[in-house]
């Protein structure tokens, strides 16, 4: 009989381990293990961001130049996603790929009073709490040979007079219960009740508290943060963040489709996301000391990507032609019918996407900016890992996609991370010595660079004369913190001595160009989106930005970049996270779910991917500030200013 | 009531560049109107035909126009001369193929010494097309730049990669630079942003949007140029009013329609009417577009668009 090779695999510095079958694949065994590995392709080995070092044994692998140099090579490097186990290993999960555990609170989680301070404030403090969730303690009339009808008939009828809703739907679970419960505390009940929808949620014998609790979640491809909510009186009692746990399976939403297109990939996605949100739901009613029971309700919000997944649905046709979705809003739904644990009692509510591209999570940042109830002119710009745009007022609404991709959010950047502690986020040029000064979150010692810090590298280079216009290395202004390093020119923003992780902190030539492929596809967005409503940037009243990287973000360095439009920078607001803001003001008001399932029917959705003029203004993006030099005036200004100021032009 | 010709208002005008000194100075560009719209503005130099030599024998051209240069291959003097002389070419395109390490072994030294004797035999003005990667097109320029300075010749290319180098041979020896963008006027304003922020005047650069064969893709470029234009134009956008050449000949006569035979094809005719008129046709589709400068091959097709011109302008 053959006995079957296994190998054993130990993992440092974690000492985890485990017995996998020859030529399994490395980064697979990692995942499997439990641990976390940093990818941005899924394990295609394109990103180059899998990388461990073998400190024993042997795997196949072949070479990536582009990734790992030779010297790292003879040190044991390899691609995990790209090896195939060849005997029993000891590998090294280098501290970089390492995904950084919980976000802290501050950091995404805001709370609305902050997010409100910007905008609408005295919308917010005039939003009528009134959610369409109420719990109501009812008397059943008890039957007799007299008055014989069903217990239904007499429930129904009792909800009638106390709350004026006739035929009240009783799901079968409920019914299964409902002649015990009724019967136990001598025919008083407390009733659970989707007033909106008619429909009886939840019933308990007795006159039990009738405090309401419930949950907004925004599922961001990047992080998901959930709020436990007063419904009393609008209270935010507790916010919970963590990242996304899918990352792992692929850093933007189009690796995960595919992912979701395996064997068992759809069930493994939604799995993730489900445990963690029960986990951070966990956590919320610890720190709140909530009765699980009394949660009644939740709102979750995502793009339509998330939507799919965190639902069980097949997402593969929104990225096949003609990207449609199988539902902008999923139907109502039971905790438990979603793997929600914790709050068996409460119902699920998801918020209504335009498209494929525009999500639910766009519908509800539309929502928390009130744009769509207002006169001005109003652009609403979600930075996340793609970049959503909707531009309207009171009377009408268009919005698209473009794609942007993660750069921002740190992928496809070598040293690129996201906002957490020891991100920089800010940056400095010294003219003179083009030495860069930053600042990182925290204050420690930096470990990458985050999407603002990454926004201001590339104005500030500019601004220097680091790079030219088209994102290249100046290479004789005699910059000392340019090296070359097998063939890819990069520039050190933090020596090795300096940084968190004792490599050196720089970006090269192919970040900068990753970074000016998503700017140019932003503002060509902006101005697609405008023009076919036959508008320019100065006909806008406002820009309201979203998303992670908004809070630090420095406004006039993205203006700089050709980012954003060259408009007066008061007209800017950042708004933080404005999708969780939406699913629970939704959560708050019945009146403001319909405004935010009216906003969704109202956007009117422009396909990006095959519009022409969207493409045309993309290739001039490619180009600091634009090709177009007169739609940034105030940037050439300022430019042949520190030009004459110079003596010189560098550029 | 009377017919009036409806016209277009322009706002802009293109830059007009100087090929040669003394008394082979050759202006082009400066209409300020879209191509033969006489009617609508001033066209103060025609479009200039330049003829191809090649600083080697070149392989594989088609008898139909191989029988008018092969006595001169040897000799890219003589050769230059005689499409001068007997073809009437109003400039001298000399492609330095050879220099391209894949192709030949010529130096740049070698092809800047050439291009000198060239230039000082002919009485036309001189415009000299690189090879092989940007990198070395751009060591060549610099080479050739050098040794003709101040005369004015056009030398090529220039693209994002190598403008730095370019420009500057060309703006140390008073030289002008041929600008190639791939049919992108995006691409084409972003270099001449680049080059003239290097300092190099925008009266030396001339730009080439690419260019490709009747049947081949021409509509692309024809359309490339059509927005180049009305930018210039109507718009007054000062990055694409540079004046625009089409090196048209290396792409005409590589393709079937030209070369082969009427055995083969009896239906599409007598081989030489046929390279002919698809190179004329070609080319005239260029002027409508925009072109200034165009760089041809065959003797006949030279003087059929020359006429054409002269009837138009």
């Amino acid at each position: 009989m053959n006995r079957v090779k296994k190998y054993f695999i130990k993992f440092l510095p974690s000492n985890k381990s485990i017995t996998i079958d020859p030529n399994y694949n490395l980064r697979q065994a990692i995942l499997d293990c439990g641990l976390d590995i940093d990818s941005s392709c899924g394990g295609a080995g394109t990103c180059g961001r899998c990388v461990v070092q073998i400190i024993e044994g042997t795997v196949e692998t072949k070479d990536f130049p582009k990734f790992i140099s030779k010297k790292e090579k003879e040190n044991g490097f390899v691609l995990s996603c790209q090896a195939r186990v060849k005997s029993d290993l000891v590998v090294y999960v280098p501290e970089r790929v390492k995904q950084k555990g919980k976000i802290e609170k501050g950091e995404l989680g805001e709370r609305p009073s902050k997010i409100y301070a910007g905008i609408s404030k005295r919308e917010f403090s005039s939003i009528e709490v009134k959610p369409w969730i109420v719990k109501e303690w009812l008397k059943v009339e008890k039957p007799s040979f007299s008055y014989g009808t069903s217990d239904l008939f007499r429930l129904q009828k009792a909800i009638k007079e106390s709350l004026g809703i006739e035929d009240c739907v009783v799901p079968i679970h409920i019914m299964r219960i409902l002649p015990n419960v009724l019967r136990e505390k001598n025919w008083t009940v407390t009733v659970t009740v989707d007033k909106w929808n008619r429909t009886l949620i939840d019933i308990q014998a007795g006159e039990v508290d009738r405090k309401c609790y419930g949950i907004a979640i925004d599922i961001g491809t990047t992080t998901l943060v959930l709020y436990l909510v007063d419904l009393e009186n609008g209270d935010i009692l507790s916010v919970a963040s963590e990242y996304n746990p899918q990352i792992k399976f692929g850093e933007d939403i189009i690796n995960r489709i595919v992912y979701s297109t395996r064997k068992e990939g759809l069930n493994k996605l939604r799995e993730v996301v489900v445990d963690c949100l029960n986990s951070l739901i966990w956590n919320l009613l610890l720190d709140s000391g909530v009765d699980p029971d009394s949660i009644v309700s939740v709102v979750v919000a995502g793009n339509s990507t998330m939507m799919h997944l965190f639902y069980g649905v097949p997402p593969r046709y929104i990225r096949e032609e003609p990207y449609v979705t199988v539902a902008n809003r999923f139907p109502n739904s039971t905790a438990e019918e979603v793997g929600i644990k914790h709050i068996r009692n409460a119902m699920v509510y998801s918020m209504k996407g335009v498209a494929s591209y525009l999500g639910s999570d766009i519908t509800s940042g539309v929502l928390a900016t009130d744009m769509a109830c207002q006169k001005e002119l109003t652009l609403f710009l979600d930075l996340g890992t793609n970049g959503e745009l909707v531009v309207g007022n009171s009377e009408w609404m268009m919005g698209c996609s473009c794609s942007a991709g993660p750069a921002f959010e740190g992928g496809g950047v070598k040293c690129g991370i996201r906002a957490v502690d020891g991100a920089i986020e800010k940056v400095w040029i010294d003219e003179e010595t083009y030495k860069c000064e930053v600042e990182v979150i925290g204050g420690g010692k930096p470990r990458g660079i985050c999407g603002s810090g990454l926004i201001d590298i590339i104005g500030e280079m500019y601004l220097k004369g680091v790079i030219d216009r088209k994102g290249k290395f100046n290479r004789d202004i005699g910059n000392r913190y340019l090296e070359c390093v097998d063939g890819d020119l990069r520039y050190i923003i933090v020596d090795a001595r300096d940084s968190a992780t004792g490599k050196s902190i720089f970006i090269s030539e192919v970040d900068i160009n990753n970074l000016m492929r998503a700017k140019a596809a932003i503002y060509a967005g902006i101005k697609t989106l405008l023009e076919e409503v036959d508008l320019n940037v100065y006909d806008l009243d406002r820009i309201y930005i979203a998303g992670g990287l908004g809070k630090h973000l420095n406004i006039r360095n993205a203006i700089v970049i050709g980012m954003l439009p060259d408009i007066d920078i008061s007209k800017y607001h950042f708004l933080g996270n404005t999708s969780v803001t939406g699913a629970y003001l939704s959560l708050l008001s019945e009146e403001k779910y319909k405004k935010s399932l009216e906003i969704a029917n109202k956007i009117t959705y422009i396909e990006l991917s095959v519009n022409m003029k969207f493409m045309d203004r993309y290739v001039a993006g490619l180009f600091l500030p634009y090709t177009d030099l007169k739609d940034f005036p105030t940037v050439e200004e300022l430019i042949y200013s520190m030009n004459n100021l110079r003596g010189r032009d560098r550029r | 009531m009377e017919f009036q010709v409806p016209k277009n208002e322009y706002t802009g005008k293109i830059n007009t560049v100087k090929l040669g000194k003394g008394d082979l100075e050759v202006k082009v560009g400066g209409e300020t109107a879209l191509p033969f719209h006489t009617f609508e503005g001033e066209i103060p130099n025609k479009p200039i035909i330049a003829i191809e030599v090649y600083d080697s024998r070149p392989k594989g051209w088609p008898e139909s126009v191989d029988k008018y240069y092969r006595d001169v291959y040897d000799d890219p003097v003589k050769w230059a001369k005689k499409c001068i002389d007997e073809f009437g070419a109003e400039a001298i395109c000399l492609q330095l193929v050879s220099t391209n390490p894949d192709v030949g072994d010529m130096k740049p030294e070698e092809a800047a010494e050439l291009t000198k004797k060239v230039r000082e035999a002919i009485s036309k003005p001189l415009i000299v097309y690189g090879a092989g990667s940007l990198e070395n097109v751009a060591e060549v320029m610099k080479k050739v730049s050098e040794k003709n300075a101040d005369t004015s010749i056009l030398i090529g290319w220039a693209e994002e990669e190598n403008y730095k180098t370019i420009a500057a041979a060309a703006m140390g020896y008073n030289n002008n630079v041929i600008a190639l963008n791939p049919l992108d006027v995006n691409i084409a304003k972003q270099l001449n942003i680049l080059l003239t922020q290097l300092g190099l005047p925008p009266d030396r650069i001339v730009m080439d949007p690419s260019t490709s064969s009747l049947g081949y893709g021409i509509e692309y470029c024809y359309s490339a140029m059509e927005r180049l234009r009305i930018a210039a134009l109507l718009q007054d956008d000062k990055m694409t009013q540079m004046p625009i050449i089409c090196n048209l000949a290396p792409e005409v006569w590589k393709v079937k329609e030209v070369r082969e035979s009427e055995e083969r094809y009896p239906e599409w005719g007598d081989l030489e009417e046929r390279g002919v008129n698809w190179e004329a046709i070609s080319a005239m589709s260029m002027l409508i577009a925009g072109a200034d400068i165009l760089v041809m091959r065959h003797p006949k097709a030279v003087s059929l668009v020359k006429e054409i011109i002269k009837e138009l302008l």
